[in-house]
């Protein structure tokens, strides 16, 4: 049945999504609502290697404040519409802009972008979640603030309320956005406004420093969830330290991933190095200093690891490349490189290199900048090793003992390679855990390949569960399946939350497998 | 709207992406001021940018867009723009905080293709059409992007489904945007 729309909600009729139209039209003004063809495809630009037609939004609404959001969640339930939010939409290979179900509407919040405050004695920031994280760092250095940043890869574009709320990490001491968060502001399903936190407290000032409030805890579950639209988020900031020493290890072997982990665990788990340390795999470095598999073979397929020693060879890279940095005093500094390279002495492989030494050389450029919170899109040359726009982040998640890192990574190198792509990887050091983070790249404009990686995908999933291995995070087509992987239990609890919050199940049905 | 088209493409260039994406603008007569995102095709082609990042096929492509707007020999109203110079901040600035309709018109690899299509989609722009392409380098892959430079200005798609097919060839994308 044609539709003078793109796609209409699951069990909506077109007659009765007119009428919603013409509701959102008169809430939030004419141009704030959105169903053409021309302005709906960039919000179907997904990467996964699923037809784009499942992803098909049928609207696109936009939101400048909160009243215009309970405004939405009020016609939404009205006509029982699912409404799929976003802030910045830039979770690329997660998803991106697109909703998880065909025919949801597209809630996006980019115009709700200010910076509310920032503290700098204590701290903290408290932004809209349209705020990307280049604006933040506008405005830190516009008023000369001493404050640093933590944010992932996109960073430019992306932003802290997107981020943190898919639990998202970045490469400084304050990696662990959502550790970080502190407050928030939610729409709920009945159009109810709630604080997290202190922020039910009338004349409250510690909304943004103390983040357990009274009772229960209630951040976390609006992450990675479906159970209220974030309006407003809190989180803090690191102040910028008087020294920054940015420096790589450079390994040469790929049997070596085992002895690094050991070596820095350590060094980590007891803040010598604070920050978030990577260490990624040649491949992932290559492309993001502007190598392109092109240049180097034709031949479809998976890379030979002839071609991955010759780039490293050509590129100066290592089997693995390892960045860390020191913060702090010079005297605290000083103290805390004598440990490291004297640990590195001791284990008698890995090949420092400074920041004097590297210069402007990429890809350690970015890397210190990401470490130092400076923003860049150096990361999206990963985009360009295979080309054809597929992209779908495999991140598995394992203790940080040596031994689970080789496992996983031999496992996925199998994997990928007998679906004729490449181990495109890092490893992403926790205090005590490792986010394993694979680019699975593919050529989205050939069908035979998109259903490589979709196979491929699918294997990696079931085979590191059959170990052990769950991902923390998973691109829209493949969370239901990956809901299956933290067992049923878990399951009915957020069901049963779901319809406690959300009875008409109108917010974002599917997120993380979460229905009504 | 330009508040955010100025975000995000300082973005872009602050990260260096931009930084092999040459770009220039020309025009083919004055353009009208319209803070309208949904200006006609018509209005924005009155002003084109044509983007391109760094690859083989760039002068190829600025030639068939340059064709297609009556400048076969001549220069665009402004030279595409090298490298993240003070003068490229400049100009991009310049786009960034007018409100004229402009038709942008790329060929790109596929990291700036994400880019421009997510800066179109913040600045509440239309994109009219965008596919995947793997073009070679030969005398064919020059023609192809030649034609396909003009074939977008002038809205017509038969150009860009003919690159098609060519399995071993560099990725592209070509888009056709109003903003």
């Amino acid at each position: 049945m044609t539709s003078k729309y793109q796609a209409l909600p699951k069990g909506v009729s077109e007659a009765r999504f007119d009428a919603a139209i013409k509701k959102f039209s008169a809430a939030l003004g004419a141009d704030q609502v959105l169903t053409s063809a021309e302005h709906l495809r960039p919000y179907t630009k997904v990467m996964m290697a699923v037809p784009d037609a499942r992803h098909q939004p049928s609207a696109v609404v936009t939101a400048t404040s909160v009243e215009q959001v309970q405004a939405v969640v009020k016609i939404c339930n009205e006509y029982k519409i699912p409404v799929w939010t976003i802030s910045t939409g830039r979770n690329f290979g997660y998803g991106s802009a697109a909703p998880v179900e065909r025919g949801q509407i597209v809630l996006d919040l980019k115009k709700m972008n200010k910076i509310l405050h920032i503290d700098p004695e204590l701290c903290t920031a408290l932004v809209e979640p349209g705020v990307t994280y280049q604006m933040l760092y506008d405005y830190i250095e516009e008023h000369k603030l001493p404050l640093m940043l933590s944010f992932s890869a996109p960073s430019a574009i992306a932003g802290p309320v997107g981020n943190t709320m898919d639990r998202g990490v970045g490469y400084t001491p304050y990696g662990e956005h959502f550790l970080m968060q502190c407050g928030m502001e939610l729409v709920l399903a009945n159009g109810d406004v709630l604080r997290t936190g202190m922020g039910g407290v009338k004349g409250d000032k510690a909304w943004q420093v103390f983040k357990w409030g009274y009772g229960p805890t209630l951040d976390g579950m609006f992450t990675q969830s479906n159970y209220g639209i974030c309006t407003k988020m809190g989180f803090w900031l690191m102040p910028k330290p008087p020294v920054f020493k940015p420096f790589e290890i450079k390994f040469d072997h790929e049997a070596d991933i085992n002895e690094i982990v050991e070596m820095l665990r350590p060094l980590r788990i007891a803040n010598i190095i604070p920050n978030a340390v990577v260490i990624a795999g040649t491949l992932w470095e290559a492309a993001t200093c502007g190598v392109r598999r092109s240049d180097y073979i034709t031949e479809p397929g998976a890379t030979p690891d002839s071609v991955l020693a010759q780039i490293r060879k050509d590129k100066h890279l290592g089997a693995w490349n390892v960045y860390c940095a020191l913060y702090g005093s010079p005297e605290q500094v000083e103290v805390n490189w004598k440990i490291v390279t004297e640990t590195i002495k001791r284990a008698g492989k890995g090949k420092i290199v400074t920041q004097e030494e590297a210069g402007d050389t990429q890809p350690f450029k970015y890397r210190a900048q990401l470490m130092s919170g400076v923003p860049n899109l150096q990361e999206f040359g990963l985009y360009n090793w295979r080309g054809g726009g597929g992209s779908m982040w495999f991140a598995p998640v394992s203790q940080a003992r040596g031994s689970e890192c080789d496992k996983q990574y031999a496992l996925a190198k199998k994997i990928l390679n007998k679906h004729g792509l490449d181990y495109v990887g890092e490893f992403i050091v926790g205090w005590r855990d490792m986010h394993h983070v694979i680019d699975v790249l593919y050529d989205r404009s050939s069908e035979e390949e998109t259903k490589r990686a979709n196979a491929c995908f699918n294997e990696l999933l079931d085979e590191f569960e059959q170990e052990g291995y769950a991902v923390y995070r998973v691109n829209t087509a493949f969370q239901e399946r990956v809901a299956n992987s933290y067992g049923p239990v878990k399951r009915s609890v957020e069901r049963k939350i779901k319809r406690a919050l959300d009875p008409n199940g109108i917010l974002s049905p599917g997120k993380s497998g979460i229905n009504i | 709207m330009s508040n955010d088209r100025r975000f995000v493409l300082k973005g872009l260039a602050a990260a260096g992406l931009l930084a092999a994406m040459p770009w220039a603008q020309a025009s083919t007569s004055a353009a009208t001021p319209l803070a309208d995102a949904n200006a006609s095709v018509a209005e924005a082609a009155a002003r084109v940018t044509p983007l391109v990042s760094g690859g083989a096929l760039d002068a190829a492509f600025l030639a068939g867009v340059r064709k297609a707007m009556g400048q076969p020999t001549g220069a665009l109203v402004n030279p595409p723009l090298q490298g993240l110079e003070a003068a490229t901040y400049q100009q991009l600035n310049q786009l960034l905080n007018d409100d004229t309709p402009t038709l942008l018109v790329g060929l790109l690899d596929d990291a700036a293709a994400i880019l421009v299509l997510d800066l179109v989609r913040t600045a509440g722009g239309r994109v009219l059409s965008v596919e995947q392409h793997r073009i070679g380098q030969g005398s064919a892959g020059q023609q192809w992007a030649g034609a396909l430079g003009q074939a977008l200005v002038a809205g017509a798609g038969a150009a860009v489904a003919a690159g098609r097919g060519q399995e071993n060839g560099n990725a592209y994308v070509a888009l056709r945007c109003v903003i």
